[in-house]
């Protein structure tokens, strides 16, 4: 920690010699965002740390939600692996209120390794893991699980039309996370983008990991953009339903994509508009996967086995 | 006065003054990539590290500034 140490002469520290900031000082650009919170539920603590450094960790997320304001960085530490069950998981139902924008919460996973998947696991048996109300959500390296959600829901994005209090499907994004067994649902908005994210249907393929944009709020939600996403089904069974469900949102774009066996369509849209490109699908053509409701079908390769 | 020392030359208590600065952790993803590394792990590969460290260079030509939150989407799109 930097100190300066001189005579107090009339409320002034005077200092002789000549002072060079290194770092920490007036820095002539500002943040893009305010600060920096860490998460570690093995050795964090809510009430005695401030969550600012990596050893001085909050416990929860929702501790770290709770404290920070828009365009903050959130970084999670996964939780003990054991041989039986794997990695162990975050617990918490968590929401993201409006005034907390531009939120970035970021998983810390062994990116060596990227065929495992982020290794953060988040899961909650009462519903959804994270609500979010804010809009430009930034979300890496998370693992949802959603087993048994009676929602279906593992990520909540609101939208409430022309009331501008939730916004959670306003510019959204999703890197590198996986959901197995439930959904990233919005409600509508403008612009949520879904990359390189992984969704497992439940074991059993009752559940169906995937992505749900509805217009609850009927406000022409748009721009709903899904690339390079792998969609599987259960444990050597299909998915029971459909991976991605889009209704009445304008200028989708569903992007290099690979579609495990469904014993529905892959994809339903209703009422939309937009295009689905270069995805990989199993099935005879893109009529016996694809309920195009009014999405363009371009590029996409079918297999049968 | 406590333990402070005097000074006899400007005549006047010793004081300490801390800054404190928002955050040593890094001002850009990639030094605080490269600071959670020596913490607890990574958050991307070393090839998105690469990618964002140009990107803030690019950045930084461009608006004069360093401080730049790169997320390994904008890393991906760079070939």
């Amino acid at each position: 920690m930097p100190l300066i140490k001189g005579p107090k002469v009339k409320g002034y520290i005077e200092v002789d010699e000549n002072v060079r900031f290194m770092r920490n000082v007036a820095t002539r650009y500002a943040l893009p965002w305010s600060q920096i919170f860490f998460v570690d539920g093995v050795n964090g603590s809510d009430t005695k740390n401030t969550g600012r450094t990596p050893d001085r960790a909050f416990a929860t997320i929702a501790k770290a939600v709770s404290v920070a304001a828009r365009g903050d960085v959130i970084y999670v530490r996964p939780l003990l692996a054991t041989y039986t069950h794997g990695f162990d998981r975050y617990t918490e139902q968590v929401t993201v209120p409006l005034a907390k924008h531009d939120l970035s919460i970021i998983g810390v996973t062994n990116s060596l390794n990227p065929e495992f998947g982020p290794k953060l696991a988040w899961t909650t048996p009462a519903g959804v893991c994270l609500t979010v109300d804010a809009p430009a959500l930034h979300v890496e390296n998370l693992g949802f699980f959603a087993e048994g959600v009676t929602t279906g829901a593992a990520v909540l994005l609101t939208h409430d039309a022309t009331a501008y209090l939730k916004r959670g499907g306003d510019a959204a994004t999703f890197y590198n996370c996986t959901v197995k067994a439930g959904l990233i649902k919005t409600q509508g908005g403008d612009g949520l983008y879904i990359r390189n994210c992984i969704f497992n249907a439940m074991w059993d393929g009752t559940y169906a990991g995937g992505i749900y944009a509805v217009s609850d709020s009927g406000h022409n939600p748009r721009r709903l953009k899904i690339r390079d996403c792998t969609f599987q089904g259960g444990n050597i069974v299909p998915s029971a339903a459909a991976y991605i469900t889009v209704t009445s949102f304008g200028a989708v774009l569903i992007a290099d994509c690979i579609f495990d066996a469904c014993d529905v369509d892959a994809i339903i849209a209703d009422d939309s508009t937009g295009v689905i490109s270069c995805c990989h699908f199993i099935g005879a053509d893109d009529d016996a996967v694809i309920t195009k409701g009014g999405l363009l079908v371009t590029g996409c390769t079918y297999l049968q086995t | 006065m406590g333990n402070r020392p005097y000074s006899y030359r400007r005549g006047g208590w010793m004081a300490n003054i801390i800054i404190k600065g928002k955050s040593n952790f890094g001002r850009t993803r990639s030094e605080q990539e490269q600071n959670l590394r020596k913490e607890w792990g990574s958050t991307i590969t070393d090839e998105q590290l690469d990618k964002i460290k140009h990107l803030e260079r690019k950045a930084k030509d461009k608006f004069g500034s360093n401080p730049n939150f790169v997320s390994p989407i904008d890393a991906d799109e760079v070939k």
